[in-house]
């Protein structure tokens, strides 16, 4: 076989984008703050996303064979570029064990209460590792195919809460104008950061992509779609369970599911849920391990890209669990990590890279 | 080594005991010495009794040694070239005639079924094809029957399985092109594709990779398709093996290669994806609706096969929840008394179904019947009845081979009983979670896997629009007209007028 | 890519998983399927009793071998400070593991329900085999525990039959609605209180825990569905019965069908009208400090039976019983609501429905909820429909007999 470079298509960019999206971000609750119109927060929170998206594509367009950390030294020079795309790496590796680490608990707390979590973690981790040593390529097929599979189960797990009647739409209605601003506060950085700001990732898959024309339309149709999908879970979510479960839960659309109850037969979809968490868990985490793969790759000039995903992921296996003894621990640590660290490297560096290179083209500063 | 080639040698005695002894004096070896016109020529016919046709091995000796306008002339002696030259112009009306020089062509035209004539003085000899000998004749498909369609299916014979496609693809863009492989056994292998749908880049790499092999034997055509196959350690088949013409017809149609082998009724078709293994020929003779249902049915046959058991097992060792109450009292009621876990139980009845279908497999059809009544309804009623095994365990045993017959391919329905037993062992372990962890991986992998380079998920991984209209569903004729587009056929434009011509069946140009 | 690789990972996939091994596996005849738990209070010692319903597998109807005469359930009961304190406990009475997923009702005593429910559903929120969605009863009269020892005929698990009973009479009566612990911590949690469907005993509670009192053809010891218990702060402090249940479940728009038996000219509550349909919506509001409930409701009904002459051929005679529909409608309701007001007990999710559409007005409301409530008034508005007579229009009954 002739070693070809690898090449994503449209379709799988769009399904790697919705997985990526979706991924965690339906399962546990987000933008809190914003009560019963939550659902409105993230379509509010959605525009900021596709303009952050459209930093990276453009990003990319300017730099089409490099990533992040490859433009990073373009803009600001090998010296201080660097250094600032070492610091992904650790963010990154973070961020994806913090998505093994809900995963996990996530299993844990809904069936597997007697497993201990490394071992669940590990699980996945394998199965990441696997899928990264056959290429991004394979991965996104595999995307593809999955999101299918997703798509199916989350029809399944909305149509049997809407026709166990479960959906009490005062729940979600009226807005008042208190509401509107809440839901703004924490759309604006909240949301925007988690989910849309972490298509940072992405700038390391976009140069794989083989329709650069198509872009920009792939991504703002990927996080459209994915975005109202959120936005609908998380308002079903919301309508079946009241504010007041709704923020009290830890995983909602599990609590949801759960109240299923058809004929006195179809109940307990738990597994289902299950199911879909796993696989965006999956997705989201091996898109994080592929960034900083390919990140730490461009930084130390390794040849071999799959003898770096085993230390990646192993990393992130330990840091999963490491990082926070419980579950209430890991989310306040998630907190100030989404309201502090997180903002810098998914938006601030971006934006500023683009700007600065912006500034340098335009005074013709590049050599 | 005795085996080295030499020149054929003008003396008629060497060249017959050096045959003799390279073949060992086999009986079958048949040599026949004339002398002819006032023994001044002296003739031999040599040919292998059993692999040619006996009335075609005379008529070419009788023709050939006629001698016709030598005796018109009663010239009472010959030198030998002209003995030579005479056959040879006469050989021609046989057909297939050619001139050997050295032994070992020698011998090959003999081991092919061919009659050689030697002349003493000439170094040199004269073949000619009299291949023929027992032969199974066409008859009705075995392993892939279909209720609707042509019963013809192909024999062991390749000259014939070729004839068979090409009269149903009666069109010159038909080509063929043929090599011997195997240092010992020199199988006849022939490539067929249509010039012009199939394509070309796919095609040179195909043969390339057939001179590359490198082995002493090809028995069958599973030897080829396991020596080409990209990834050894993959437990699917990535080339598709057919014993129907209709079928050979159709996939060349789709722009694919079919592999003939002498001496198998079954020819290898590439590039596969994955969902060809759960198509037929017959779904396109069928009505469109049903034979959409029949093949979504098959998908559903296709999950039930690999996880039935898998999901049996971690529903009731790991999510008793997911159970709807009554279900679970019934079960619960059921396994009260089974002295075993539930997976080991699983394992116990899918391997006595493996036992049962194996034992069938290989006794005479009347005995491999009774086999099956035996093991299916006497030892599944009596081990529930001896409270070893549940009821319902039966039931998802009996559930899951059954449905692993629905899948047409064979070999597919192979692979994927043997996953099943993976995905059991993996559900015991770690339940619905493990279950999805290995979807994952099984579905990265089945994307991972090429069939001379086209991705093996086609259309669903990398997303072919077009192609779904024919792949969980087949839509009316008239919308598959388009020729289903193989990611690496990009060429369809060179399809020459004649092949637009003949795309018959599903691939009529735009 | 490479095969090597590959085999690597199969080799740690293949050592990996045994170490995945069966944690939380679990055999079925290993478990013991909770059928039904019912919840007591020991006064003395302030702990709680709990109650379980266990299958029995070996004898439930469904099996392969006929039950050997034992009853389908066993019970056992368990003491402790907290509920899952109790639940574990219990395994000093049993032989395997309890298993909770399939819990399908809770009951909770008397006693306990006067002292106070609200801080003992934090259970089911939190295990992931407890179901939110399992039904809950209140035992009118007795503990919990006599009525999970009572055997049920025809259904072979008796708290499937309680469920079932609940379930059926919401149905078709109308006094009940499904009450799940869902609906009861949605009760606690959010504005007003709530009311819990009653069960009572018929007949003697020691009868019925014997397999003997399922021999005859009319069972000597029975539950029946009673009313609703209405909680005011988390505490039982009225059983509601007939029209005043109903008329409740009316505010709630809980009403799938019932019947009400109206009055026609010559006889007092002679046609049977059953309701197919009815839709009540509630609106509310603050006037002059004090809340407006303005509730419409609509209804549809059918006439199933008359005992006296009524011409249902004739327009005028539907829309006279229409009218009488809607007036014996509103009785049941207005008694109902002034129950509710007499109990200051907002049992009709008022509360919620003000804080919902008008939260600046809640939120300038100042004091007892349940105070002003008794204050508010209620602008009923009901439009009735007879949409149909069934088979016969004119009864065969004389007319002016």
């Amino acid at each position: 076989m002739f070693m070809k470079k690898e090449v994503i298509g449209p379709n799988q960019l769009l399904a790697l984008i919705i997985l990526f999206e979706l991924g965690t971000a339906v399962l546990v609750p987000i933008g809190l703050e914003s009560g019963h119109a939550v659902w409105l927060a993230i379509l509010i929170a959605l525009p900021g996303g596709i303009v952050l998206y459209l930093v990276f594509a453009h990003l990319y367009l300017q730099f089409p064979n490099q990533i992040i950390s490859g433009y990073t030294r373009s803009i600001l020079g090998p010296w201080l570029g660097w250094p600032v795309s070492l610091l992904f790496l650790p963010v990154l590796l973070y961020n994806g064990s913090r998505n093994l680490r809900e995963a996990g608990d996530l299993l844990i707390s809904a069936s597997y209460d007697k497993t201990p979590i490394l071992i669940i973690n590990s699980i996945m981790i394998i199965a990441v590792m696997y899928i990264l040593s056959k290429g991004i390529e394979v991965f996104a097929r595999t995307a593809e195919i999955v999101l299918w599979i997703v798509i199916i189960m989350g029809c399944i797990c909305i149509i049997a809460v809407i026709s166990a009647g479960l959906v009490e739409y005062k729940n979600l209605f009226p807005l008042h104008m208190s509401d509107y601003k809440q839901a703004l506060k924490s759309a604006y950085p909240n949301i925007l950061i988690f989910p849309f700001g972490e298509l940072m990732c992405f700038t390391t898959i976009l140069p794989h992509f083989n329709k650069s024309r198509k872009i920009k339309k792939t991504g703002i149709a990927a996080i459209i779609v994915s975005a109202c999908l959120l936005s609908f879970t998380h308002a079903i979510e919301m309508s079946v369970l009241g504010e007041n479960l709704y923020s009290r839960t830890a995983f909602p659309m599990f609590t949801t599911i759960t109240l299923v109850n058809m004929a006195n037969f179809i109940q307990r979809l738990d597994a289902l849920v299950m199911l879909t968490l796993i696989i965006g868990a999956f997705f989201k985490l091996t898109v994080y391990c592929y960034a900083a793969v390919a990140i730490a790759n461009d930084l130390f000039k390794v040849n071999d890209t799959s003898r770096l995903v085993v230390p990646a992921g192993v990393i992130m296996l330990f840091s999963s669990f490491v990082s926070a003894q419980n579950y209430s621990e890991h989310m306040n640590d998630g907190k100030t990590f989404l309201q502090t660290i997180l903002p810098v490297f998914c938006a601030v560096i971006p934006i500023l890279l683009l700007l600065i290179h912006l500034v340098r083209r335009k005074f013709g500063l590049y050599r | 080594m005795e085996n080295i080639n030499s020149p054929v040698s003008p003396k008629l005695e060497d060249n017959i005991s050096t045959i003799q002894a390279r073949l060992g004096n086999s009986p079958d070896l048949v040599i026949r010495t004339y002398e002819l016109i006032n023994r001044t020529a002296r003739v031999a016919a040599i040919y292998i009794a059993g692999i040619t046709d006996r009335v075609m091995v005379d008529d070419y000796i009788s023709h050939v040694m006629s001698f016709q306008a030598l005796n018109d002339h009663a010239r009472l002696a010959v030198t030998p070239e002209e003995v030579y030259s005479y056959i040879k112009e006469n050989a021609l009306s046989i057909g297939k005639e050619k001139l050997v020089t050295d032994i070992n062509g020698l011998l090959e035209a003999l081991l092919s079924g061919d009659t050689v004539i030697l002349v003493n003085g000439v170094g040199g000899g004269i073949s000619g094809s009299t291949c023929g000998g027992e032969a199974r004749p066409v008859s009705e498909a075995a392993t892939q029957v279909a209720i609707r369609g042509s019963k013809e299916s192909f024999t062991e014979t390749i000259s014939t399985n070729i004839a068979l496609v090409r009269k149903i693809i009666k069109n010159p863009d038909l080509w063929t092109e043929t090599m011997k492989l195997g240092d010992v056994t020199h199988t006849d292998i022939t490539i067929m594709y249509i010039r012009g749908i199939a394509d070309e880049e796919t095609i040179q790499a195909f043969k390339d990779k057939l001179q590359e092999i490198k082995v002493d034997m090809i028995l069958e055509s599973g030897y080829i398709e396991q020596i080409v196959e990209d990834n050894k350690y993959s437990p699917f088949p990535t080339m598709f093996n057919t014993e129907r013409p209709d079928s050979v017809a159709g996939n060349l149609l789709d722009g694919r290669i079919a592999i003939f082998v002498d001496g198998t009724p079954f020819v290898l078709i590439a590039p596969t994806t994955f969902f060809m293994f759960f198509h037929t020929v017959e779904d396109y003779y069928q009505r469109y609706d049903i034979s959409s249902l029949i093949r979504m049915l098959r998908f559903v046959c296709l999950v039930i096969s690999m996880y039935g058991p898998a999901i049996f097992v971690a529903a009731l060792n790991f999510h008793q929840e997911m159970i709807p109450t009554p279900l679970l009292i019934n079960l619960a009621s059921q396994r009260e008394g089974v002295p075993f876990p539930a997976f080991v139980e699983a394992v116990l009845m899918e391997v006595t179904f493996e036992i049962i279908r194996e034992a069938g497999v290989r006794m005479p059809s009347p005995i491999g019947q009774t086999v099956s009544i035996i093991g299916g309804l006497v030892l599944g009623t009596a081990a529930v009845q001896a409270g070893i095994v549940s009821p319902a365990m039966v039931i998802v045993v009996s559930l899951t081979g059954i449905s692993s017959f629905a899948t047409p391919a064979f070999n597919m329905a192979l692979s994927i009983r043997m996953l099943r037993f993976i995905i059991m062992a993996i559900a015991a372990f770690m339940g619905l979670y493990g279950i999805a962890i290995f979807t994952i991986m099984l579905i990265a992998h089945l994307c991972s896997l090429r069939s001379l380079g086209v991705p093996y998920m086609t259309p669903i991984g990398p997303f072919v629009p077009g192609n779904l209209k024919d792949t969980f569903i087949r839509s009316p004729q008239s919308f598959t007209r388009l020729r289903k587009r193989l990611v690496n056929n990009s060429k369809r434009s060179s399809a020459s007028p004649a092949g637009k011509r003949a795309a018959g069946r599903k691939s009529d140009e735009r | 890519m490479n095969g090597k690789g590959l085999l690597r990972l199969i080799a740690i996939a293949v050592l990996v998983l045994p170490l995945g091994g069966c944690w939380n596996s679990r055999e079925l005849n290993e478990l013991a399927v909770v059928s039904g738990i019912g919840m007591d209070l020991v006064p003395e010692t302030d702990e709680y009793r709990v109650t379980f319903q266990l299958v029995n597998p070996s004898s439930t109807s469904t099996s392969t071998s006929p039950g050997s005469g034992k009853p389908a359930v066993v019970v056992v009961s368990a003491t402790d400070k907290t509920m899952f304190g109790a639940l574990r406990r219990a395994s000093k009475h049993v032989t395997r593991q309890l298993f909770f997923a399939h819990t399908q009702l809770i009951v909770l005593g008397e006693p306990l329900a006067r002292d106070g429910i609200n801080d003992i559903f934090d259970i089911f929120e939190r295990s992931h085999e407890l179901r939110l969605n399992s039904e809950i009863l209140v035992a009118r009269g007795s503990d919990a525990a006599s009525v999970m020892k009572l055997l049920t005929p025809v259904e072979s698990l008796p708290a499937l039959g309680l469920v079932k009973k609940a379930q059926n009479t919401s149905s078709v009566w109308g006094e009940n609605r499904p009450i799940s612990v869902f609906d009861v911590i949605h009760g606690i949690t959010g504005e007003g209180d709530l009311t819990i469907n009653a069960v009572k005993i018929n007949g003697d509670a020691e009868e019925g825990k014997k397999k003997s009192n399922l021999e005859g053809s009319e069972t000597l010891t029975e539950t029946v569905m009673s009313g609703l218990g209405v909680f005011r702060q988390g505490k039982l402090i009225y059983w509601m019965k007939d029209s005043e249940a109903r008329g409740t479940e009316w505010l709630l728009n809980q009403i799938e069908e019932t019947v009400l038996d109206i009055d026609a000219d010559d006889k007092k509550e002679s046609v049977a009208v059953n309701i197919i349909y009815s839709r009540t919506e509630v609106k509310t509001t603050i006037e002059n400090g004090l809340p407006v409930f303005h509730v419409t409701i609509a209804e549809e009904g059918s006439v199933n039976e008359t005992d006296s002459f009524v011409d249902l051929s004739k327009r005028e005679d539907i829309m006279k019983l229409e009218q009488e529909l809607e007036k014996k409608t509103r009785a049941e309701v207005m008694q109902a609501f002034h129950k509710g007001q007499q109990l200051e007990s907002d049992i009709f999710n008022f509360g919620n429905e003000l804080k919902r559409t008008n939260p600046q007005e809640w939120a300038a409301l100042d004091g007892d909820w349940g105070r002003i409530f008794a204050e508010g008034k209620l602008d009923l508005k009901i439009k009735a429909y007879i949409r149909s007579t069934g088979m016969s229009l004119k009864p065969y009954i004389p007319e002016g007999k």
